[in-house]
């Protein structure tokens, strides 16, 4: 058995390897094929097609297909043209390492020489002047493109991050410089104007999620006619929608946030657990606005916000009178307290510029001076990011 | 002719041409200096199989510094490249940097950019920004504005590239073709030739309707501004018959020099006080000289270059001294023709 299979072994890895091969083959003609193409459209200065071409070759590297010097090299010049340096210097780096050529490393210790990296991006609403501006446009084409590459970036995208030449430049009003030395300079412009340096954290804020909402004990009992509802608790939903300012350049800023606050009817039981006899089943509830204020603090995907808050709305509850007999109470509830919340940004909130979205865990307490009314939420967040 | 001939001798003297050393295949031709004479720009036209290489090599002192570094456009320096460049039309901005044309595999002229140590050259203007085939490009003194011709249109007009602006704007637009646009000193005005029932008439522009220079018998082309005069090749005497001819006026012409051998692509060589103009003689039984005259022709004056079939000549002043590239063929043994310098300082005093 052994023999037999020994025998056949060459074979079955010919089968197999068959397909391998036909693709490696059919890989290396496509790169063959895209090749001559680069050529004809080099030579109508069709860079956007060499570049396609390019593309389309680097892809070919998943099936085993090794591009060498040349194809990196007219990879850089027809990025270049289309005016992307930083796409320039990725491929001619990579150029680089097929082959050490004098012309590549000139034009890479030129890139270097020559252009610095910059983070510029802007807000959807702001509305200010916001043009990249050189305070003179260079000579050298392959300057020029790239600035008119960052110009269209910033125009379609927001943002633009990457080489720029060295040289002084304005961007919404703001004036800046960049030169050797590394440094990436970086600048946003907000809905609040004046192109300050450094992005801003300042948006909307939605929060959704379930929540565990209880009332405790009444401090002292009825009295007289009176009625006082009992403790109550369980599950209910949270759900607000407010903004949020940064306030300067600092993490801190202030947010302000109002929506419901309530918890699902559930059955009243006594103390034994038991629904008492007199009154039947009945409901507690809670049905309520909150409003919190307060300050937040953030840094990258991690921020706290923490302040007063307060809740008005409708509940029941089963309760008893002055004699001590269990009767279902309703009534309106307006309690003041404080509300603390925990974000985590996950992932960009689709659709939204500068937004995470992530998970907040979110807790709180409110007296109505008779009882207090706390609460804890885990939800999904939406959240203004930097 | 004679006379001049026999005037010019008196002046001249052998000269010792330093050849500079090109490892490439093909005829040297039109070589430009740098506007401080520190490079040298020059074709080498392989004729055979197409394809036109430009070289660039340093100048120190009139000799060459190291050998000429070919300067490939994008896409022509790869290896599957194999229908060859034409890299042709070089002209040097005042900082050092060059302009030519360029096109590989039969492809579109577009103009390109390179400077001296730097990788390779970039498209100087983009498609969006200028269709067609560009060619001619003339640069002001201050670098800012390049014409150039564009046949978008079908029929060669000029353009103008503003630096400043980035912008690229439309001058002058006929339904004939406008050709060889050069800028006066004052970076405003341009001259430039225009087709017309199978010859060229002269124009010049200033940024409002063309100005009727010269016209004639057969081409007035290739000007070249010595002050406000017009210095341009004119074959109206016949068409193998060209001449140096200076125009002071609109209407005026003087003829400066006969029977000229027509450089391949460049307009007369002036010197860099453009009180000289250089060329060579298509009459073989003095194509071993090259004659330097005065532009108000009051002075000429040889060069023997011991050489055969000299031509192609350009005129550079650096550290004080005045050289004299041209190209021209040994008396034997080389099927190239090369490209040489010389110092001419004192032939001029």
């Amino acid at each position: 058995m052994s023999s037999l299979f020994l025998r056949l072994a060459p074979a079955i890895a010919l089968v197999y390897a068959l397909p391998a091969a036909a693709a490696d083959q059919a890989a290396q003609a496509e790169r063959v094929r895209l090749q001559e193409e680069m050529r004809r459209l080099a030579g109508k200065s069709t860079w956007r097609g060499v570049d396609a071409a390019y593309v389309k070759m680097l892809a070919l590297e998943k099936n085993g297909v090794v591009l060498d010097y040349e194809d990196h090299f007219m990879g850089a010049e027809a990025a270049r043209e289309l005016g992307r340096i930083t796409d320039v210097y990725d491929r001619l780096l990579r150029a680089r390492a097929r082959k050490k050529v004098d012309a590549c490393e000139a034009w890479i210790a030129e890139i270097e020489g020559a252009y610095g990296r910059v983070d510029l991006s802007r807000d959807d609403r702001y509305t200010g002047e916001a043009a990249l501006t050189p305070s003179e446009m260079p000579f050298d084409p392959a300057q020029r493109n790239a600035i008119g590459a960052a110009q269209l970036a910033l125009q379609n995208n927001l943002e633009y991050k990457g080489l720029i030449p060295f040289g002084k430049y304005t961007f919404g009003g703001h004036t800046f410089e960049v030169g050797p030395g590394g440094k990436v300079v970086a600048h946003y412009l907000s809905t609040s104007g004046g192109g300050a340096s450094g992005k801003r954290r300042d948006g909307l804020r939605v929060t959704l999620g379930p929540q565990w909402a209880a009332a405790g004990a009444p401090k002292e009992g009825p009295s007289g006619g009176d009625v006082a509802a009992g403790a109550f608790g369980g599950a209910g939903l949270r759900a607000g929608v407010g903004f949020e300012v940064q306030l300067g350049k600092s993490p801190v800023g202030l947010m302000a946030e109002t929506g419901y606050h309530g918890m699902f009817p559930r059955v009243d039981k006594d103390d034994a657990g038991v629904i008492p006899d007199q009154i039947g089943e009945t409901k507690s509830k809670l049905n309520a606005f909150y409003l919190w204020g307060g300050a937040t603090w953030a840094k990258d995907d991690l921020a706290i916000s923490a302040g007063p808050s307060w809740f008005v709305g409708g509940s029941s509850a089963l309760g008893e009178d002055a004699a001590g007999n269990p009767t279902a109470v309703q009534g309106t509830v307006k309690a003041g307290g404080a509300t603390v919340g925990v974000f985590y940004g996950l992932f960009d909130t689709p659709g939204m510029s500068r937004s995470r979205s992530g998970v907040s865990l979110i807790g709180g307490a409110h007296t109505d001076l008779q009882r207090t009314f706390p609460w804890v939420q885990l939800a999904f967040t939406v959240s203004p990011s930097i | 002719m004679f006379i001049a001939l026999c005037l010019a001798t008196a002046l001249s003297g052998v000269a010792s041409a330093a050849e500079v050393p090109v490892t490439g295949q093909g005829h040297a031709y039109n070589p430009v200096w740098s506007l401080d004479g520190q490079y040298l720009a020059f074709e080498l036209n392989r004729f055979e199989g197409g394809g036109v290489d430009l070289m660039v090599v340093k100048m120190a002192n009139g000799t060459a510094v190291g050998a000429p570094t070919k300067v490939s456009v994008p896409g022509g320096s790869s290896q599957f490249s194999a229908g060859g460049s034409t890299v042709v039309s070089p002209v040097w901005l005042p900082a050092g940097q060059l302009i030519f044309q360029g096109s590989v595999n039969g492809g579109t002229n577009r103009l390109f950019y390179w400077k001296p140590g730097g990788s390779s050259p970039g498209q100087l203007l983009t498609l969006q920004q200028i269709a067609g085939d560009l060619s001619w490009p003339t640069v002001t003194l201050d670098g800012r504005k390049v014409a150039f011709v564009s046949d978008a249109t079908g029929h060669g007009d000029i353009y103008v590239w503003n630096q400043a602006e980035n912008t690229v704007k439309l001058a002058v637009a006929s339904p004939q073709s406008e050709g060889a646009p050069r800028w006066a000193l004052d970076g405003m005005t341009l001259a430039y030739s225009r087709q017309n029932q199978g010859g060229e008439d002269m124009f010049t522009w200033a940024g409002e309707a063309p100005v009727p220079r010269i016209g004639g018998n057969g081409d007035q082309s290739r000007p070249s501004w010595a002050g406000m005069s017009l210095v341009f090749f004119t074959n109206e005497r016949g068409d193998d018959k060209w001449d140096i001819a200076v125009s002071e006026a609109a209407g005026q012409k003087r003829t400066l020099a006969k029977d000229v051998r027509l450089p391949l692509r460049a307009p007369p060589a002036l010197s860099v006080d453009r009180q000289w103009v250089a060329y060579g003689f298509s009459d073989p039984k003095v194509a071993d000289k090259i004659r330097i005259t005065k532009v108000d022709g009051s002075k000429s004056v040889d060069i023997d270059t011991g050489l055969h079939a000299a031509a192609e000549p350009s005129l550079a002043m650096a550290n004080g001294r005045v050289y004299l590239a041209f190209t021209a063929l040994p008396l034997k043994g080389s099927d190239w023709r090369q490209l040489h310098v010389i110092d001419i300082t004192d032939k001029l005093q």
